[in-house]
């Protein structure tokens, strides 16, 4: 078996890249040298967020309140606590200083994913803070990868401890893996980022305490990725045994009895509280359990639910240093508040209130934001969303009604709607102007850009809009109204959800206009986000409109715009049902369809090891969607704004922003610092809370 | 309804209970002059298509969110003449609020003229076809809003004055509907008795114990998706008032059974009056002030409420307009920071409408009762 080392990804990278530009992109051969092919295979924003040094350095430095710890003996000796040689993280900002709090916003009290991607965001291999393909070190300092990408092998970071000072070995990954995800009592479901495309669970050894090996029955060539995407937090790395075993009925005999003393139902119950998923709350227990110790730069202070507020602070043992070894991370305590709408948290952020936020600010909340930096001292963080379209159509390719669903298959009635649409004029009225036209498909920056399936039938022409229609609805009547295949005037009705989506709404009220001048009736139908929904999973619906994401890295991770892939897609989520889970989950296609063909090669890819090849069946799996065309799209989402403090230093103010991607996590927010730390002190809890009563009587629209 | 000044006092014993009514609805000036503002919000409602210098869904993408223009009585002297002119807008778009902000462009005038053509044809209470318009600018292109614009660049003027339409009769049509039912079916329990009053007594509790959701919902998926939406909205309103009945019939019935063994009432009975008209001319008159003050402030309700139906997907959609649809779309943070009069113009619409209406159901309540109180 031949492995392939890291160090080899930057070259199969530039192949790549080569390959991947041979479509649409018609520029020079000699643009493609090294650079230019790994500009194109980034995802072409230099955020100029923090990086991992190629070097390791010596911890010498630590915080004032770690020293006075080790000085009353409550903790070990810094150069004990940490590797001899420490992971190093360099910020553009240079070496900081220690101190201050940051605090952030919650939006509602299940808001736990946010404190995860500030203080834990810790998998085995990351995203880097530019989101390109380079997979780089996590927990993992390296990795092999056999060539059939069916076993992996991690050669874990030395010297990492727990938060209470035990080491962190392979030991805790095979518990984690073994006796908790494979532990049918605490894990009943699959866990789906650590199977392979089979379905089947991997064997995980470890072969010694630095060293873990998966071998996975088939090719699993999406698993890097997987790992590094740490959206669910079912991660194997995060299972203390140390602690946990004595919770756990197979390593104590008496873990049902401890469960009965605590009250809680049974062992698995106080096991899943104590170490995973708070029952009751479905809060994450890291930020719940003050005693489950971890290996993320913050550690619980206050826990969820005892107020609203909750605090995180420094982990005495985390285990990354700067380039002068002083061990990160550099701020005291990390501060979140908990609203109940993303409209307080925007005038709390335009009040200067709030460190460095990413999330909860819709375009709406630009203007505020905008007009009031300045007085406050804050400045807009560019975020660059995954999400790749602002509006999708999705066309009920499954409709119960035959001539229904004879239109809604035919491409020509696509495209004809699609050339009816002034999509400057939308732009322009609706998302201010920004944003380029354009269908669904990956955004300019990802390594998976389609120029054909971005922007076929985009120009707005009602000559060649009509062209397309009269192939399918040729008959009109007396008022223009062009009749469908039964002879009836032909019209649909679109599903718009009523919340948050008054963007939406109003792009309807466009296209209405629009697609009545070229002789098709659209009704608008704005309904309950839930109603719609139900709507959809009965498939009772002419055409469900969202936006579209999965644009960037992650379109390859989540196809569901470009093929039937799970229920997300709505234009046809009983195929994509069926490809997921089966026959029981959704109905088959035709035989005609082009979903087949999606498959077939989306399936190559989910066992292809080399990420080359990956891109090139995806390629080839994007040329069939511009067959298909399954949505009309609208164009591509307009950034949106977060807020950073002027004072905070290292932080990105350009980033990127996806589930996938867990921002700013991967700009290791470790390694910000304030330049006035004494400065920085959280505001009182009280007076943090009173902007809700200052706002309750304005009865603000409800965020969901 | 014009009473004889100069009779009317002499003979005031001796006047037609609606005589007296009308002359007791007089003295209450805050009802009279209500009653002129209802009656011009109908005309307006009626005229809207002349009134409004736009149709509802006329938009311009030249100028969303822009604020309200000023009218100014001036001479250019560019030979246009004396006149009424509005300035159009200076825009500047801000790359990092991406907000457009306008100020007035002192050099740029556009004269508004009366009884201009429009361009846009209507038919004029579905009779008369014409283009005319009661006060436009002479350029149909040129920008007019004299209540700012939406973010589409809706004439948001147009919008309230078209949205009068829709605010200001099918809600009323669901008022009127359950009122009739309950006051009929409130009457006869209470009068009746026994075995009548048993049943209706009965049918009002299954009627009170369905649960307005699951109903609404089982509504949405009952009535045939042909129809469009502004027939959906009159069958929903139709539907709810269909089971909106209940309460005022439990108070009708009520005061009926009070009401009738009042001496008054049992006279009448005695004197050989047929139930009918027992009811109708000596109990009925009595409830008007209950039920005037109940109309009045269902109506309010009515026009709030056909927002809430949106979220079924059973209340009013576009491109319908009416005053709750407007201030629904005023709901957010961007339009209460930079464009407040999204908020305010239909908010004065719905608060102005809704006190006429309660101030001249106030005054028709007083009135309605005229041997109640002394007439001086």
């Amino acid at each position: 078996m031949r492995h392939i080392a890291r160090t080899t990804a930057g070259l199969a990278l530039g192949a790549l890249a080569l390959t991947s530009c041979g479509s649409g992109e018609p520029g020079p051969p000699e643009a493609a040298g090294p650079d230019q092919s790994q500009r194109l295979v980034d995802t072409g924003m230099e955020t100029g967020a923090p990086v991992l040094s190629e070097d390791r350095t010596a911890p010498s430095g630590q915080a004032p309140d770690l020293e006075d710890l080790e000085e009353a003996g409550e903790i070990l000796p810094l150069e004990d606590r940490l590797p001899e040689a420490a992971v190093t993280i360099l910020g553009a900002d240079g070496v900081g200083q220690y101190g201050g709090e940051m605090q952030m916003a919650m939006n509602g009290n299940d808001d736990d994913s946010l404190i995860r991607r500030y203080a834990a965001y810790e998998p085995m291999v990351r995203w880097d803070g530019d989101w390109s393909s380079d997979i780089t070190p996590g927990v993992a300092r390296d990795w092999e990868i056999s060539e059939d990408a069916s076993t992996f092998t991690f050669h874990l970071e030395e010297g990492i401890r727990w938060s209470d000072g035990e080491p962190f070995t392979a030991d805790d990954i095979v518990f984690g893996y073994e006796d908790v995800l494979m532990n049918e009592t605490l894990t009943p479901g699959p866990v789906e980022y650590l199977m392979d495309p089979g379905g089947n669970w991997p064997e995980v050894t470890a072969i010694d305490d630095y060293t873990v090996e998966l071998d996975f029955e088939e090719p699993h060539g999406l698993f890097l990725m997987q790992l590094a995407r740490a959206e669910e937090d079912g991660k194997f790395h995060r299972f203390p045994r140390h602690y946990l075993e004595q919770f756990h009925t197979d390593y104590n005999d008496s873990a049902d009895d401890l469960a009965e003393e605590d009250e809680y139902e049974d062992w698995a119950d106080m096991f899943t509280s104590k170490g995973w998923v708070t029952l009751g709350t479905g809060f994450d227990s890291r930020w719940m359990n003050p005693e489950l110790p971890q290996i993320n730069a913050y550690i619980i202070e206050t826990p969820a639910y005892e107020g609203t507020r909750v605090t995180a602070v420094r982990n005495p043992y985390y285990w990354k240093v700067d380039e002068e070894g002083n061990q990160l991370p550099y701020i005291d305590r990390l501060v979140f508040d908990v609203y109940d709408s993303a409209e307080v948290i925007a005038f709390r952020a335009a009040a200067g209130n709030i460190s460095y936020q990413d999330r909860h600010f819709d375009h709406d909340f630009r203007p505020l934001l905008a007009e009031s930096m300045e007085e406050y001292d804050f400045s807009l963080v560019d975020v660059t969303s995954t999400d790749m379209n602002t509006l999708l159509f999705n066309f009920n390719h499954i409709h119960p009604d035959e001539v229904m669903r004879e239109v809604f298959t035919d491409v020509n009635f696509k495209a004809g709607l699609s050339h009816a649409l002034d999509r400057e004029e939308m732009i322009e009225l609706i998302y201010f102007g920004q944003g380029e036209p354009s269908q669904a498909a990956p955004r300019e920056g990802s390594p998976f850009r389609h120029e054909k399936l971005a922007n076929q039938y985009i120009e707005f022409d009602t000559e060649l809009a009509n062209e397309h229609l009269d192939r399918v609805l040729p008959e009109t009547n007396n008022s223009g109204n062009r009749l469908g295949p039964d002879g009836q005037p032909f019209s649909f009705a679109v599903d718009v959800a009523t919340d948050r989506s008054v963007e939406h709404a109003r792009a309807l009220e466009l296209a209405q206009g629009y697609w009545e001048q070229v002789g098709i009736t659209m009704e608008i139908n704005t309904m309950d986000r839930d109603l719609r929904n139900e709507r959809r999973d009965a498939g009772e619906f002419d055409v469900y409109v969202r936006d579209g994401s999965a644009g960037l890295q992650d379109a390859i991770l989540r196809p569901h715009w470009y093929m039937p892939h799970g229920d997300s897609g709505a234009y046809a989520w009983s195929w994509g049902s069926y490809y997921l889970d089966g026959e029981e989950a959704g109905e088959a296609p035709p035989e005609d369809s082009l979903a087949w063909d999606q498959w077939e090669l989306y399936d190559r890819i989910l066992v292809t090891a080399d990420q080359n090849e990956q891109a090139e069946l995806m390629e080839a799996l994007l040329d069939v969607s511009a067959e298909a065309f399954w949505t009309i799209g609208l164009s591509t989402s307009p950034n949106r704004a977060g807020v950073v403090a002027n004072g905070l230093r290292n932080a990105p103010h350009e980033l990127y922003e996806a589930s996938a991607y867990q921002n700013p996590g991967p700009a290791y927010p470790a390694v910000w610092w304030w330049e006035d730390p004494e400065e920085r002190i959280a505001d009182d809890e009280d007076d943090a809370q009173q902007y809700v009563e200052d706002y309750e009587g304005e009865d603000l629209p409800e965020d969901s | 309804m014009t009473t004889g000044q100069k009779t009317a006092n002499d003979r005031a014993g001796t006047r037609s209970s609606g005589v007296l009514i009308w002359r007791r609805f007089r003295r209450h000036k805050l009802a009279v002059v209500s009653l002129w503002i209802v009656i011009g919000v109908y005309l307006i409602a009626a005229f809207a298509d002349v009134i409004a210098p736009r149709p509802a869904g006329d938009y311009n993408a030249d100028y969303p969110y822009a604020p309200p223009q000023s009218i100014t009585m001036t001479d250019p002297g560019d030979g246009r003449g004396f006149g009424l002119y509005v300035h159009g807008y200076i825009q500047e778009f801000d790359e990092v609020s991406w907000n457009r902000y306008y100020t007035e462009n002192p050099d740029e005038l556009h004269k508004v003229e009366f009884f201009v053509e429009s361009g846009h044809d209507y038919r004029l209470l579905g009779l008369l076809e014409t283009d005319r318009k009661l006060f436009a600018p002479a350029d149909a292109d040129a920008p007019f809003f004299v209540m700012g614009s939406d973010a589409n660049g809706r004439d948001i003027f147009s919008r309230v004055v078209y949205g009068a339409q829709i605010s200001m009769s099918i809600g009323l049509i669901g008022v009127t509907l359950s009122l009739l039912i309950g006051i009929t079916l409130g009457a006869l329990a209470g009068f009746f008795r026994g075995p009548i009053d048993m049943v209706i007594q009965r049918i009002t509790e299954v009627f009170m114990s369905i649960p307005t959701l699951p109903l609404w919902m089982a509504l949405a998926a009952a009535l045939p998706r042909d129809w469009g939406p502004l027939t959906i909205y009159f069958a929903i309103t139709v539907l709810l008032s269909l089971i909106g009945w209940t309460s005022l019939s439990r108070e009708v019935r009520a005061r009926v059974l009070t009401l009738r063994s009042e001496d008054y009432v049992v006279a009448a009975r005695l004197d050989g009056a047929s139930r009918f008209r027992v009811v109708r001319r000596h109990i009925l008159p009595s409830l008007t002030s209950h039920i005037i003050a109940s109309v009045t402030l269902a109506v309010p309700a009515m026009i709030l409420a056909e927002t809430a139906l949106s979220f079924l997907g059973l209340g009013l959609q576009p491109p319908l307009v009416s005053w709750g649809v407007l201030l629904q779309e005023s709901q957010n943070i961007r339009s209460v920071i930079t464009a407040p009069w999204l908020l305010i113009v239909p908010s004065a619409a719905v608060v102005i409408s809704t006190l006429a209406l309660n101030f001249l159901g106030d005054g028709l309540r007083d009135a309605a009762d005229p041997y109640g109180g002394a007439v001086k």
